[in-house]
């Protein structure tokens, strides 16, 4: 419970805090140009994706330990434990701080697409690179789960 | 497909019939405007280069005006609806409207809406001035004489103080002390005290007052008994807050002219823009030498109107070593949509190739297992559909997501994506969702890894193989070979080898394969990089050999987002699903409840997912597809022509 616990919590963790550091910064802007509400929406949900990341695997684990198949496997021994643990950090990691990173590039690009609005999708590309660790992680954790029993 | 073929045209233009020309040229918005002055030929004739820059004074005055009288009435509009935060929609008006528009402007008009605004602004200043006045004044209500009495008088001293204390506190303190007072207010924090001081006293008063944090008040040139401020306040408040409510309901009523004013703008900024021309242009005292390119198709169009003009000359010449032509995207319609995402990252270069029509050939198919929905997908290519007559400046994108879309349905159906696993709550549909199911992406998830990194191998070598038809247009046979074409040969024979070893193992023919895919690696490290010194080119070739071996890996697993997408989409529609489940059985309200979990979660998984998968897959176009063959950097094609910020002409 822990392992599935600290995908969708790390990964959480970091989403919150991408959103919220452009999130301010919008908040800004659209207190002198509201007509930007859009593009400003963009940057600020893209560090969102980690947190889905985090509770795709978590839920996966559920899959996997039975929980939607009417009952917890309590027969799980401490090995198997710590292996779906382990197989939960590789997203709840690399969720967590891809999120603040792509939150800081996105805060950039709020102030960029403030003053050049037409420059918004390349700013989406770059903080787009960044979360192509947490989807590496993503994938990590994914094919561990799926290895275990 | 790809490119449009631009010829340069080289036109002088005579004092006498400048403005009427220019006019009829931007109104066909054929010619893309080059700007001579930084041209060899203004380095060859510095002459024709003019001492002043060309300014209309007046439509630059103007415009400004219209900008403020824009931010003026905006907030006092509707604004332009939700699609209007992502879009840029432009109001449409026939040729006549935009003329008449046009005629009927009056400049007194958008002064008066500036002047108003300017008043209302003053205004709002002097009514907060007015309400901390009055506030001040408030707590000192209970001074019963007029402040000119508050000063010093025979034999005692009046002064006002605000002190950070209770009024026990205070009276305690200054008992032995020759003063008098009154307590004027008492706020929690603060209390108001009138002291009537004895002379003589002063000092000793001041210093007991040490013992607080006491603030002497300060009236200023106010004389009045404070009741007859603060009712002057409010008098006066009422009044400023009337004007600035009419002041407003003016401009409210006025912001219904709102696309007027935008028309005005564009066309004012259309007048700046002809004069600008001719600050591109080398001049004579008599006439305006401009040069500038024009689609081929246009040729006959620009011959006519010139030839409609007697102070106009027109002669086609050819490109100059040094320059760079525009460039203008001409691909079919199947392709055209897909520009803009090239526009995005970097118009090509005049002599390179439009990498458009290769983004048509897999985006549609990544972004449609990135959402891996049929159910979503048929939803996006249906609010496509209906949205594309309603919004034409964003036609080329809304294209894309129609494509996209009915892809989506497909990558569903075989992934058994319809709104997530919806046999979950339907069971009576769970042989429709497994009639088209090719694999589960939970059940399976490595089938869809390979499935993605196979598309990514796929894309990469269409790379390579653009990149060595773009070689062998430019002759470069030798550096095709030992780059691009050795790399291609190595996948193939990789491919066959691990193939083969697995249905055969380690034989005589894989030993023979094992040859074939090193030999290409051979190739690159001795010819990969040419240089004079065989040592120096067979040890930039090792590292490029190196670089491409850890480049292809890393990109190509880069692909591996298109699973994790298509899967977080799955898990997300799942979730959704088993909400509703959960929720349906809450007594009462239960299936209330889950009709607006089902549709209110779909809705943001579809949102969510669509937004990721249409970004994640853009930047596999950018960062991994075209760095094997496209730089881009060219000079995008615009032709002179009305100013469209906020307006467009219909047909």
């Amino acid at each position: 419970m822990f392992g599935v616990g600290s995908a969708a919590f790390l990964a959480g963790i970091g989403s919150s805090i991408g959103v919220g550091i452009p999130s301010r910064a919008a908040a800004g802007v659209l207190s002198e140009q509201p007509d930007k509400f859009g593009r400003m929406f963009i940057l600020v949900v893209l560090p969102s994706t980690q947190g889905f990341y985090g509770f795709i695997a978590a839920m996966f684990m559920m899959m996997k330990v039975g929980m939607f198949g009417g009952g917890i496997n309590f027969d799980m021994s401490v090995l198997e434990g710590v292996q779906f643990l382990m197989a939960a950090l590789p997203v709840g990691i690399l969720g967590l701080i891809s999120a603040i990173h792509q939150g800081l590039v996105c805060t950039s690009g709020v102030e960029l697409a403030a003053k050049q609005p037409e420059a918004t999708m390349r700013v989406v590309i770059f903080a787009v690179m960044v979360e192509t660790y947490a989807i590496l992680g993503f994938v990590t954790s994914f094919l561990m789960i799926n290895a275990l029993g | 497909m790809g490119l449009a073929s631009l010829e340069k045209a080289t036109l002088l233009l005579y004092e006498d019939d400048r403005k009427e020309f220019l006019g009829e040229l931007q109104d066909m918005g054929i010619l893309h405007i080059a700007n001579s002055r930084l041209s060899s030929l203004a380095e060859e004739y510095p002459d024709l280069l003019p001492e002043r820059e060309q300014i209309d004074k007046e439509a630059e005055e103007i415009f400004q005006e219209l900008g403020k009288v824009i931010e003026i009435l905006k907030p006092h509009t509707d604004g332009r609806g939700l699609l209007g935060q992502f879009i840029d929609l432009k109001t449409a008006l026939s040729a006549d409207e935009y003329r008449s528009t046009v005629k009927s402007f009056k400049r007194a008009e958008i002064k008066d809406i500036c002047t108003r605004d300017e008043r209302r602004y003053h205004l709002k200043n002097k009514l907060t001035e007015l309400k901390e006045k009055k506030a001040f004044y408030e707590v000192w209500i209970k001074i019963r004489v007029p402040i000119s009495q508050l000063e010093a008088l025979e034999n005692v001293v009046v002064k006002v103080y605000k002190i950070k204390a209770k009024k026990d506190e205070i009276k305690e303190t200054i008992k032995d002390i020759p003063v008098d007072y009154t307590i004027i207010f008492e706020n929690g924090m603060y209390t108001g005290v009138l002291f009537i001081i004895y002379k003589g006293f002063e000092q000793e008063f001041e210093e007991t007052l040490q013992n607080f944090d006491a603030e002497l008040v300060d009236f200023g040139e106010e004389k009045r008994v404070p009741r007859e401020v603060v009712s002057e306040c409010k008098s006066e408040i009422k009044k400023i807050e009337k004007e600035i409510s009419t002041l407003s309901n003016w401009i409210t009523e006025k912001s219904v002219e709102f696309d007027r004013f935008l028309v005005l703008y564009d066309y004012f900024l259309s007048r700046i823009k002809r004069t600008d021309v001719l600050n591109r242009a080398l001049t004579t005292r008599q006439a305006f030498f401009i040069e500038g390119w024009i689609d081929r198709k246009n040729k006959y169009a620009l011959e006519s109107l010139v030839s409609s003009h007697s102070g106009v000359d027109l002669k086609w010449s050819k490109t100059r070593k040094e320059e760079k032509p525009p460039v203008k995207f001409k691909n079919n319609k199947l392709a055209e949509p897909y520009e803009v995402l090239t526009g995005l990252y970097a118009y090509p270069k005049s002599n390179e190739i439009d990498p458009s029509p290769y983004v048509g050939l897999f985006f549609g198919l990544f972004f449609a297992f990135c959402l891996t929905d049929a159910v979503y997908g048929l939803a996006l290519a249906i609010i496509g559909i209906i949205l594309m007559p309603r919004l034409p400046e964003g036609r080329k994108y809304l294209w894309i997501f129609i494509v996209g879309g009915i892809f989506t349905v497909f990558a569903g159906a075989m992934t058994g994506g319809w709104l997530g696993d919806i046999d979950r709550l339907f069971p009576a549909l769970s042989p429709f969702r497994h009639r088209f199911m090719i694999f589960d992406p939970f059940e399976n998830p490595l089938y869809f890894l390979y499935l993605s990194l196979g598309f990514g191998a796929i894309q990469i070598l269409t790379g390579l193989l653009i990149s060595v038809k773009e070689k062998f247009r430019k002759k470069e046979y030798l550096d095709a070979y030992a780059n691009e074409i050795s790399w291609i040969l190595f996948f193939i024979f990789l491919g066959i080898f691990i193939y083969r070893y697995r249905e055969i193992g380690f034989t005589t023919e894989t030993k023979f394969l094992i040859g074939l895919f090193i030999s290409p690696l051979f190739m690159i490290l001795l010819f990969s990089w040419r240089s004079n010194s065989w040592i120096k080119q067979i040890a930039k070739g090792g590292f490029r050999l190196f670089r491409g071996l850890v480049g292809f890996l890393g990109d190509i697993l880069s692909y591996s987002r298109i699973m994790a997408l298509g899967l977080v989409t799955a898990g997300l529609a799942m979730s959704v699903n088993v909400l509703t489940g959960l929720v349906k059985e809450f007594p009462v309200i239960g299936p209330v409840l889950a009709v607006f979990v089902f549709i209110g979660g779909h809705i943001f998984s579809l949102a969510i997912n669509t937004l990721s998968g249409f970004v994640h897959t853009m930047r596999l176009q950018f960062a991994e597809f075209f760095s094997y063959f496209y730089e881009g950097g060219g000079e995008k094609f615009e032709p002179f022509g009305l100013a469209g910020t906020y307006t467009r002409i219909k047909d």
